[in-house]
């Protein structure tokens, strides 16, 4: 009973993605997971981001609180790095990712001596946080394209986090604000659910 | 306790133990539906927790059937 709801509900197979480009299966060498092979697990379904309007807000404790557009974010340098991502369900997928460090951007903002904590704030109202010192000490991208493809809106257009070395949970999609804070005990949308804060991928998610 | 009653006992165990693994499977993969269909009792949290820890004594409630069904077959109890 409860299976044949969950069918009708759920278990319909996950249409392919458009791409605005050919994405690549191979990256020196290195074999690629298709953008097609995540599993759709957002909190409320896909976001579509209409980028005439978008804005990445970056507050909270900086000197210089910005509103970036989206070509503005991508002006800043542009990295590419190959980072596989391991859902707490058990997936992984490894992908080429694209975009900008999320360090440049903090340090054009400048932040503020006591900040200790980055929260990032996604559309749907999905957010996540780390210690600061983890986005100025590793090179975190904010990434605009998978596999050589701008990422599509089901996978988190216009910017997702590649939240290296943690849980997908930390991956942050569809981000619309960067916040600084002085509150390291912040707690993300599955954070304040029973997850770990630091979601290390070599720790138990669960707290 | 007869055999019957102890393959009866690790029977119903064992169903109990499939139908809550399967379903908190289903809150891992299928969250929302399971959250819903559960009035929000049944959360992909809880259903990680159940799972994990339900692991292992499905494992082994299984290993205890298929031992008593090879230990004692079904002919030998309906000889008792």
């Amino acid at each position: 009973m409860i299976l044949a709801i969950v069918v009708n509900l759920d278990f319909v197979s996950q249409p392919t993605i458009s791409l605005d480009s050919v994405e690549i299966n191979e990256y020196q060498g290195e074999k690629l997971s298709s953008i097609n092979d995540f599993r759709e697990n957002s909190i409320k379904g896909t976001q579509k981001v209409d980028i005439n309007t978008y804005h990445l807000e970056v507050s909270g404790l900086v000197v210089k609180p910005k509103n970036y557009t989206y070509d503005q974010v991508k002006n800043f340098s542009n990295y590419q790095k190959v980072v596989k991502l391991d859902c707490v369900e058990g997936w992984s997928v490894n992908i080429l990712w694209e975009g900008v460090l999320v360090k440049d951007i903090l340090n054009d903002v400048k932040p503020l001596p006591q900040a200790n904590t980055i929260i990032f704030y996604a559309v749907d109202g999905y957010s996540t946080s780390f210690p600061l010192e983890y986005v100025q000490k590793n090179q975190i991208i904010m990434a605009y394209k998978m596999n050589n493809a701008t990422i599509a809106p089901e996978r988190g257009f216009p910017f997702q986090l590649v939240a290296e070395s943690k849980w997908g949970y930390k991956w942050i999609k569809w981000i619309n604000k960067i916040e600084l804070s002085d509150d390291p005990n912040y707690q993300g949308y599955w954070e304040s659910r029973g997850y770990s804060n630091t979601g290390n991928l070599n720790e138990n998610f669960l707290k | 306790m007869d055999r019957k009653t102890t393959k009866k006992i690790v029977h119903i165990t064992l169903l109990i133990l499939i139908f809550l693994v399967i379903l908190s499977g289903l809150g891992i993969a299928y969250y929302p539906s399971i959250e819903f269909i559960t009035v929000g009792l049944l959360d992909k949290t809880l259903s990680f927790q159940i799972h994990n820890i339900l692991f292992l004594p499905f494992l082994l409630i299984l290993l205890i059937h298929l031992f008593f069904s090879w230990l004692w077959p079904k002919d030998n109890i309906l000889e008792l």
